[in-house]
């Protein structure tokens, strides 16, 4: 077994296969998505939203509040890297319209008879609408706090740090923290790579395991009439292999965490427990493909993996955002493929670090992971002291 | 070699009634065969005719449907792992580790067999000697010559010193000075008392080396014994060529009808006579050609080879 352990272990890391997928593709491609999302990082802050404000003529009613809210609106408009408008002031709503139309601004106010700004946009679903909204929203609710508070406690107007309370966000509202990090969309395509990388590193187990069977080689056929037996041979291929895909998947991981700076919320000890758990299903699959009693060499073997590999990595959102979204669409309407979607399954279990701060949803994914393993290997087991011979 | 005892036969294997069946193609057909503690054993036959089907229920590679098989007087079977660890293997295909070195993979294969490690260091520098790879065990299987390949591939199945050695078809490709390399390796092997069981198409090695053969033919065993019995079992004893030029009209009739005769032909002024077993072939052609006034030139006479018996035996027919 110990010597089935280290001529698996010898063979594996010099194998060109198992160098170019299981080594070296997991960092290629981390390399190749550090370019890409750093690009999409730097276009990704936000801009501020153009909105217009019609002023009120000094006759006309409300124009004493269409001054307030103009100073709030140039507040939010203060150059700096929080700068949320960018404020145009116009005389008329048909000069606003017209920049409407024109798409030079995503909306406008106009400061009512009775004070309160009314909110004209472009398309009401966009980002931009919801945040003028809020605005809008939250200046009318600031407003009738205080004269709420000057009907009740005019003194208190008269302190500062209460007004200050009282027209903050605190003021009333408890600031939730539903997820362990601050949700990050990019971090979701590295931990489909991680995927990825563990299916490219079922070929370590395959190659294991496939080389000791008979009925694939000649090798197979010479290790199965040898003096140790064919249980023990097993247990070291997949000893040895488990060992190669979990020195991998820990690389590659390494990678992402220390040069391509991937977050994975302060949790990078369990992220390790995670990689031992999916290198070990890695290393099942691998051998379970390679124990099947298939008139297929290694080779063959190792293209069935690779497509495997790929068309489970395009539901796990790997290919981009269309890719997201059908496997974002298959979560919602047939969430069990989550469960049995291996690439997937590595994608949630480290998401679920990153996301969930209970510990629970990572634990049962690992657990998944294990149990689904020790079936696999067990079948794989089975099926491989079965193997006959074909050619000697 | 290290030996433990055999059963008293000395019948290190022995093989009754092997039948062994494809769906409706029986590549066994109740095939009897035993090999002798310390001898060469030839396995002769055409492509298909059961030899390696035989060797792989042996070597419990492949399930048999009747018939018993005894390795060193005891009955063999798949879990019998003591008995495998007796027996060494030499494949027709080099299966070897791609990735590992010569050293490495003598070791690895070693490893299968015999785990003390101490042990083991010495059995492979002895295997790598025996071959004659000393100089080449930093380098893997892919820049080895075909020849040095095959020894590699015999160090493989050598190194922890079976008493049962199986060789199959270990010449096939290579240069005759490797094949006699090899061949000398075998004998050599043979001397330290290892048993073989070998089979190869080439003739001339099979009754080079073997000190008994058996020619199997559609799962049959159709004919075992020294290379000398065999070549008695068939209806040719000898073949007569001589130089002769042109042939008076009535003379080729006239050899035919000689008491042990079988054929007479005349080919580009070459004369090729065989004969049935008789102590007076040559003598009795070389009258007849004297009678008829031929004046000769060269003439020999050739005892029956063993690609002889394996035609008669076999057929000329063509096979898969």
């Amino acid at each position: 077994m110990g010597s089935s352990f280290v001529v698996t272990l010898k063979s594996l890391v010099r194998a060109p296969s198992v160098i170019i997928w299981v080594l070296a593709f997991p960092i290629i491609m981390s390399t190749i998505f550090l370019f890409m999302f750093s690009g999409m990082r730097t276009d990704g802050v936000a801009d501020p939203i153009s909105v217009a404000l019609v002023e009120a003529a000094d006759e006309k009613d409300g124009a004493a509040e269409a001054l307030d809210f103009a100073e709030v609106l140039e507040a939010l408009s203060a150059d700096g890297d929080d700068q949320l408008l960018d404020l145009r002031l116009v005389e008329t709503s048909t000069e606003a319209a017209n920049l409407l139309a024109a798409g030079e601004i995503e909306g406008y106010y106009e400061v009512s008879a009775d004070g309160a700004p009314d909110l004209t946009v472009a398309d009401t679903g966009s980002v931009g609408a919801a945040v003028l909204d809020a605005v809008a929203s939250s200046y009318v609710q600031s407003g009738a706090l205080m004269a709420e508070v000057a009907e009740r406690d005019p003194a208190t107007l008269n302190d500062p740090a209460a007004v200050a309370l009282a027209l903050g966000l605190s003021a009333g509202v408890e600031r939730a923290q539903v997820t362990h990090a601050t949700p990050d969309e990019i971090v979701r395509y590295y931990y489909a790579l991680l995927g990825m990388a563990t299916l490219m590193a079922t070929q370590a187990g395959m190659l294991a395991v496939a080389s000791a069977q008979p009925c694939v080689s000649e090798l197979g056929a010479r290790r199965a009439v040898a003096g140790t037996p064919r249980g023990r041979q097993l247990v070291g291929c997949v000893a040895g292999a488990w060992v190669v895909s979990f020195a991998a998947l820990a690389l590659a991981f390494a990678f992402l965490l220390l040069v391509v700076g991937v977050d994975f919320a302060g949790r990078e000890g369990l992220c390790l427990v995670g990689v031992g758990a999916c290198s070990l299903l890695a290393t099942a699959i691998g051998a379970f493909v390679g124990a099947l009693p298939i008139r297929a060499d290694l080779s063959a073997r190792s293209g069935i993996m690779t497509g495997l590999t790929c068309l489970l990595s395009l539901f796990a959102g790997l290919y981009g955002t269309a890719a997201l979204e059908l496997s974002d669409w298959l979560a919602r309407t047939a969430p069990w493929t989550a469960w049995v979607n291996p690439t997937k399954l590595v994608c949630d279990t480290f998401y679920s670090l990153y996301f969930y701060t209970s510990l629970a949803p990572f634990a049962l994914r690992v657990a998944v992971c294990v149990a689904a393993s020790l079936v696999l290997l067990v079948l794989a087991t089975a099926v491989f002291r079965r193997q006959s011979y074909e050619h000697l | 070699m290290s030996h433990t005892q055999t059963a008293p036969s000395q019948d290190v294997v022995r093989v009754t009634g092997l039948v062994k069946r494809y769906r409706e193609l029986v590549a066994l057909d109740h095939l009897d065969l035993s090999v002798r503690k310390g001898e060469i054993f030839g396995l002769l036959g055409p492509n298909g005719s059961g030899k390696t089907t035989a060797i792989n229920c042996i070597l419990q590679l492949l399930s048999y449907d009747r018939g018993t098989i005894e390795l060193f007087g005891e009955s063999m079977a798949p879990n019998r792992y003591d008995l495998k660890t007796r027996v060494g293997v030499v494949p027709q295909q080099v299966a070897v580790f791609d990735e590992l070195t010569v050293r490495e993979n003598v070791d690895a294969f070693c490893a299968l067999y015999v785990r003390d490690r101490r042990r083991r260091r010495q059995l492979v520098d002895e295997a790598i000697d025996f071959v004659g790879l000393g100089d080449y065990v930093r380098f893997r299987p892919g820049k080895l010559s075909g020849g040095l390949a095959r020894r590699l591939n015999i160090a493989c199945g050598i190194a922890h010193r079976p008493e049962l050695i199986f060789f199959d078809e270990p010449t096939v490709a290579v240069d005759p000075q490797s094949r006699a390399n090899i061949l000398d390796g075998i004998c050599r092997l043979r001397d330290e008392g290892a048993t073989v069981v070998y089979t190869s198409h080439y003739m001339e090695e099979v009754e080079q080396i073997c000190g008994r053969i058996m020619i199997c033919d559609r799962g049959r065993a159709v004919a075992q014994g020294t290379a000398d019995e065999l070549k008695r079992m068939i209806s040719l004893g000898e073949k007569i060529t001589a130089e002769v030029g042109e042939l008076p009209e009535g003379t080729l009739e006239r050899l035919r009808g000689l008491s042990h005769v079988r054929s007479a032909e005349l080919s580009d002024g070459t004369l090729l006579v065989t004969c049935e077993p008789s102590p007076h072939n040559l003598t009795d052609v070389l009258g007849a050609l004297a009678g008829a006034g031929v004046r000769l030139g060269r003439v020999m006479c050739e005892p029956p080879t063993l690609n002889d018996v394996f035609l008669e035996l076999c057929g000329r027919e063509l096979r898969d």
